[in-house]
């Protein structure tokens, strides 16, 4: 089993450091091959490659329009197939968990269960800082995940899958 | 009655902006307008800031392209410095600049234009994504995936960071290049240089569906502006400026950046938070110039690398002269791909890359720096003053997309005088209109120094500009429709 934990946002403007700030202190339980920890300013598309040989990908973001500090988690999971139904969000640079998700099911036949985080941020004006209030709950996030990860170590699920070949064509 | 169609917000490009469009009391297109809607001002919160901090804080006006930001920062610290920077680190930061390049294009081309250009300008709107493109051409995606990460990965193992690398700084790199992280990139480059060259046979194929959007997205004569090496070769690190016309007879060559201002200057208009550079010489508004792959593949002599020169050649005979339609801006983007793959190899095969002199250090020793680089979208000029402790007092930043905004705004307005009937609006005459702007592949977050993701509404207004019709697009991509 691979876990990717992915932390993203802009560690410039406050509270949208949410994922740098946890992801960085996460940076230590990340090995070679079977944990790895990114932080990204904002999802894109090649990163249904990088998620695509995971068991298990963890985003973490900010939000916003709730309480300050409030930490929600939710599993994360495709959209409905293209020819099915299509997708009607305006695409542009950046990318949503579940849009990474649909590429990595949809060109790497990849479907890693994967969880987001989020912790609601009090202040997004400009400055490298959390809030307290929001610190406070992204040192809790970062201890959740370090004892899942634990977890998952001690009952042996994580381990190194070897490297998936997923470009394997002409 | 006269009306005014205003498309809001612009999809599949980098930050926010909407169009305008004008009606006749026909419904022809008399006027069109481009905004950029957002507004940030880098420029004004880095005073008083150290010179040193310029670099790591300059890239983070973009999280699309911060390699070009911190390229271009990093030159102008070097003329504060007033240091000649050892011959390797320059190399590497070139190097650094074409992974971003060839990562920066892969977005544009696979993720955000592919799907006009594969499911057509007319196609399902729902499907006109990088997820049909994903259903219909896996092998496509998967490519556009692959040179994207391939370029990603470079910038990582020389920078650090994907999203802000901090590895140059004032003076030159901050750790040499190791043997195996040379190797490394080394090994990824083949793949790289054949998706690029494959999508080419591609794209060249297509072209022939699209010869009505090649002689109407913003074909029109402009200036074309762009570095060139010394013996006018493509360049996107260092060299000297080279303005052509449109029959691409020379206006300035070797022209030096830093004298930029005796070039260009910068006109404002109330509708937009992003600048109207113009060429000075020629004046407002006729000193309109373009910027970005197609500029630079129509300044140059010549490519430096045999793909790119063989595919440039061909390039060069699609008309005699400049080429002038916005639509090519694709298919050079697709050749600087190839180039960029191409060029790292070449470099990346000299010994001297390994050379552990990366960096010259020295005190602030000059006012005044500019640095100009070509970054994926065009000319990018960063221009510092400092005082005598080193602070930033005084920076002005002209983005690529900022150069090119005269163009998009005419471009504009040729596209919907072409595709637009105001009496019965189409989706796919809206989408053509969106198209040419996603031709130049703008960076909103650049030009206008401000982050955020660009959506597109179309307003109609009468004489008297009172709004009386607008489409646009919701937050789930679902057209809206209000009428007074």
């Amino acid at each position: 089993m691979k876990v990717i934990i992915i932390g993203y946002g802009n560690p410039l403007r406050g509270d949208d450091g949410v994922g740098w700030y946890v992801a960085g202190r996460l940076a230590d339980i990340a090995d070679e091959k079977s944990v790895q920890v990114l932080a990204c300013h904002q999802l894109t598309p090649e990163m249904a490659a990088t998620i695509a040989p995971a068991s298990l990908v963890i985003f973490v973001d900010a939000e916003c329009g709730q309480t300050p500090g409030l930490i929600r988690r939710s599993t994360v999971v495709p959209s409905v197939p293209i020819g099915a139904k299509g997708c009607r969000r305006p695409l542009g640079h950046i990318m949503s968990p579940e849009q990474i998700l649909d590429i990595a099911r949809d060109l790497f036949n990849a479907t890693p269960s994967a969880l987001l985080t989020t912790v609601c941020g009090q202040s997004f004006a400009h400055g490298e800082d959390l809030t307290p209030v929001v610190q406070r709950s992204c040192d809790q996030v970062i201890l959740q995940i370090r004892q899942l990860i634990e977890r998952l170590r001690s009952d042996q699920q994580i381990h190194d899958d070897g490297e998936r070949e997923i470009y394997g064509y002409a | 009655m006269p009306r005014q169609i205003m498309i809001d917000p612009v999809t599949r490009i980098e930050g926010h902006a909407k169009i305008t469009l004008h009606l006749s009391d026909s419904g022809e297109v008399t006027d069109a307008q481009f905004h950029v809607t957002q507004f940030r001002g880098f420029e004004k919160f880095c005073q008083g800031r150290p010179l040193t901090e310029m670099p790591s804080l300059m890239a983070r006006t973009c999280g699309i392209c911060p390699v070009s930001h911190l390229i271009a920062a990093s030159k102008a610290c070097d003329a504060l410095l007033a240091v000649r920077i050892p011959a390797t680190a320059a190399n590497l930061r070139r190097i650094l600049n074409l992974a971003q390049i060839m990562q920066s294009h892969a977005l544009s081309f696979f993720h955000l234009s592919s799907p006009d250009l594969l499911l057509g300008m007319d196609s399902d709107p729902v499907r006109r994504n990088i997820f049909g493109v994903a259903t219909d051409r896996p092998e496509l995606a998967r490519d556009g995936i692959r040179i994207r990460q391939i370029g990603q990965m470079i910038i990582e193992l020389l920078g650090g960071k994907r999203i802000h690398p901090a590895w140059t700084v004032p003076g030159g790199v901050s750790s040499p290049l190791t043997a195996e992280h040379r190797d490394t990139i080394l090994a990824m480059l083949p793949e790289a240089t054949a998706i690029a060259a494959r999508t080419l046979r591609w794209f060249k194929r297509s072209l022939e569906n699209f010869t009505e959007e090649s002689t109407s997205f913003g074909n029109f004569p402009t200036y074309f502006l762009g570095l060139v090496g010394p013996g006018g070769e493509l360049e996107h690190y260092d060299g000297n400026l080279r303005l052509c016309d449109a029959q691409g007879n020379l206006v300035e060559e070797q022209f030096p950046p830093e004298r930029y201002q005796d070039l260009i200057s910068e006109a404002v208009e109330p509708y937009s938070f992003m600048k109207f550079p113009y060429l000075k010489a020629q004046g407002y508004p006729e000193g309109i110039y373009r910027v970005g792959p197609l500029a630079r593949l129509n300044i140059i002599d010549k490519c430096g690398t045999p793909g790119a020169d063989q595919e440039w050649a061909e390039f060069r005979e699609l008309h005699r002269g400049a080429l002038l339609s916005s639509f090519h801006f694709h298919y050079a983007r697709l050749i600087e791909m190839l180039y960029a793959a191409e060029k790292m190899t070449q470099l990346l095969k000299d010994p001297t890359i390994l050379n552990t002199f990366v960096r010259a250090r020295a005190k602030p020793n000059a006012e005044e720096g500019v640095g100009v680089a070509e970054a994926p979208r065009g000319t990018l000029i960063h221009h510092y003053k400092i005082d005598k402790d080193g602070q930033i007092t005084w920076a002005n930043l002209v983005i690529a997309t900022g150069h090119n905004n005269l163009a998009m705004n005419r471009g504009v307005l040729q596209v919907a005088q072409r595709f637009v009937r105001g009496n019965a609006i189409e989706e796919g005459m809206l989408n053509r209109v969106e198209a040419l702007i996603r031709c130049y592949d703008p960076c909103l977050s650049c030009a206008t120094h401000a982050v955020g993701q660009m959506p597109l509404q179309i307003q109609l207004l009468d004489p008297k500009r009172n709004v009386i019709d607008q489409i646009g697009r919701d937050s789930n991509g679902e057209q809206t429709r209000s009428s007074t």
